[in-house]
């Protein structure tokens, strides 16, 4: 099956826009400073049932930069995904995304543990 | 980088030069209709891929081992379906169950260790990417790893989960003693001297015999691996496969379907010091070949020569660091999958039969096939059960149905022997696996004796664990 000729150049025109992306996207800025990356790798919940969660469940990813989750305290990569609200991201926690096993991990969370833990990550790194 | 946008100056380029993309509408519709699939009810269970689920009523986590006691013996549950889970990273149906789904994730860490033996016991709600450190503060490290470390190590060894090595066994064959509460609360220490069939049985056991609560392991000194990455035709692959994987620690490949090419990835323990070569990120290799996928899949032809073209200007890529840093990537892109391991001899006539299939078959396809090398170990329902083996594997992008190709495939994994790996998409039942592995029916027993009224059972694992012998 062939597409329409409006069509086709639709798909044309969104796939050069993907590559216009990809190429924007190696220059993109909002890599997390030392002390971001410092912060992550050692940040803690106050309270100790969410600190428990987070240590077993979250920070094998969210402190390491490599992993490709956003990090704790890094705020330019949580705010775009806070902008798409809690109930969105307590959603993509439950279901999984990406690398991120559903339930992120834990799997005796309820909501509020969750939002709390979404809360905590998404707090910019405190110097 | 630079090599991907000469990838997609390449596919760019030839879509430039068509006036008719039937692929690209084809691809259209497939991602169209899957896309709406989505949305579930809130907090119901998912393994990582989407293809299993279900609604547990409760979900636990004991924070210790007299609590999973107390768990069970509580009479309120005692009708209850309970099933153990892991990371979510099975596949097959292991886990689904819409009663109680009881998580280990609470009882994790190194307990204690055995420095003589290089021993260590480590309570099994430990991740897998969370034991590498630890262990090596004690001067130990794993025997060999899988390429992801988000498993639980409940599930992982459950599941008979591996690496690479023809040399090496899967994690499961290291097991030198577990603990193992059963549906009654009772626990039991299994070892090969203290109840030596329970322990073969329990080392691999799909979590139908209760829940393995900790497991010491036969660990050796930490060590630094050399891993080097390299592209070649699949020809070349094939025609070393074998005597490369003798020859090297740790020796797997992988074929990009409709390229013609491969790509070969060799462990070898090294003095040399940390460094690493740029790296080709695996997860935009997937979504650059779902791209050449989508464009290109009218033409195998063109798809062969930009893919085959591409591949052949990628360099080798070395990586120096320590074991335990040097097995794993991050698997950002979802897919599902199934993998049989089959006996050694029989795997080049197998992996020539699926790709002549696929490529013939199954243009949509674009997730790499992967071939893995293990030792044989003597777990019951180890798909190793004395027998080297080679895994092929092959993937779907998890918006994609898995389900024509798999069935197309796993028909010729089967007639060369091959066993399917208990975490991965298979459409085997009891009959089937019977036949494959000698200790069934003894597994089949010690399983309805130590949980008579099938509490740890799903459907799944009632259809596979039937009680009845077997006839004629």
């Amino acid at each position: 099956m062939s597409l329409p000729t409006t069509n086709r150049k639709h798909r044309l025109t969104l796939f050069a826009l993907g590559l216009l992306a990809f190429a924007s996207a190696c220059t993109e800025s909002g890599q997390p400073s030392p002390a971001i990356l410092d912060y992550a790798l050692s940040a803690a919940p106050s309270d100790a049932r969410i600190a428990e969660i987070y240590q077993r469940s979250c920070m094998a990813c969210h402190s390491r930069s490599t992993s490709g989750a956003p990090l704790t305290g890094h705020h330019d990569a949580w705010n775009t995904r806070m902008e798409q609200g809690m109930e969105t991201l307590v959603s993509n926690v439950v279901s999984g995304m990406g690398a991120m096993p559903p339930y992120g991990l834990c799997m005796d969370c309820s909501v509020a543990e969750f939002q709390a833990l979404i809360g905590f990550m998404s707090t910019p790194a405190q110097p | 980088m630079e090599r991907r946008h000469f990838l997609h100056l390449l596919v760019g380029t030839a879509i430039a030069s068509q006036t008719s993309l039937p692929g690209a509408a084809q691809a259209e519709t497939v991602f169209g209709a899957a896309g709406q699939a989505a949305s579930q009810p809130p907090l119901t269970w998912r393994n990582w891929s989407g293809s299993q689920s279900s609604t547990p009523d409760l979900r636990l986590a004991p924070a210790s081992v007299s609590e999973l006691q107390n768990l069970l013996a509580d009479p309120k549950h005692a009708t209850a379906k309970i099933r153990p889970v892991g990371s979510g990273h099975s596949f097959s149906p292991l886990v689904p169950g819409n009663d109680i789904l009881v998580s280990l994730a609470r009882l994790n860490g190194l307990l204690d260790h055995d420095d003589t033996r290089c021993r260590a016991r480590i309570a099994a709600g430990t991740l897998l990417g969370q034991l590498g450190q630890p262990l090596e503060s004690i001067n130990q490290a794993l025997f060999n790893m899988p390429d992801i470390d988000q498993q639980s190590l409940g599930g992982l060894l459950a599941t008979a989960t591996h690496g690479t090595g023809a040399g090496l066994m899967s994690l499961s064959g290291y097991i030198e003693g577990l603990t193992l509460v059963t549906a009654r609360g009772e626990a039991f220490e299994c070892s090969q001297h203290r109840h030596p069939d329970l322990f073969q049985a329990a080392k691999v056991s799909l979590g139908s015999l209760g829940f393995v609560t900790e497991v010491t392991l036969q660990n050796t000194r930490p060590y630094r691996l050399k891993k080097t990455t390299e592209w070649l035709p699949i020809e070349d692959i094939l025609d070393t496969a074998d005597t490369k994987a003798r020859e090297h620690r740790n020796y797997e490949f992988y074929y990009i379907p409709f390229s013609g090419m491969g790509f070969t990835s060799t462990h070898d323990i090294t003095g040399e010091p940390a460094a690493a070569s740029p790296e080709l990120d695996q997860n935009d290799g997937a979504r650059d070949l779902q791209k050449a996928r989508d464009y290109l899949s009218w033409s195998p032809r063109l798809r062969r020569l930009i893919l085959g073209g591409y591949m052949r200007t990628l360099s080798r890529e070395v990586k120096v660091a320590s074991s335990w840093q040097n097995y794993t990537s991050d698997r950002n892109v979802r897919f599902n999958e199934m993998e049989y391991h089959l006996p050694k001899e029989n795997w080049q006539a197998a992996f020539h039969e699926v790709v002549e299939l696929v490529e013939r078959r199954f243009p949509e396809v674009f997730f790499p096939f992967e071939v893995r090398f293990v030792k044989a170990d003597e777990a019951w329902l180890s798909p190793f059960y004395k027998q080297d083996s080679v895994s092929i594997a092959v993937h779907r992008f998890f918006e994609e149905d898995y389900r024509p190709l798999f069935s197309v495939v796993e028909p010729v994994l089967r007639r060369y022997g091959g066993r399917p790996h208990w975490g991965k998409l298979n459409s085997l039942g009891a009959h089937d696996l019977r036949s494959l592995y000698p200790n069934w029916q003894d597994f089949c027993d010690l399983r309805q004796a130590l949980d008579p009224t099938g509490r740890f059972l799903n459907p799944y694992l009632a259809g596979l664990f039937s009680s009845q012998k077997a006839t004629g």
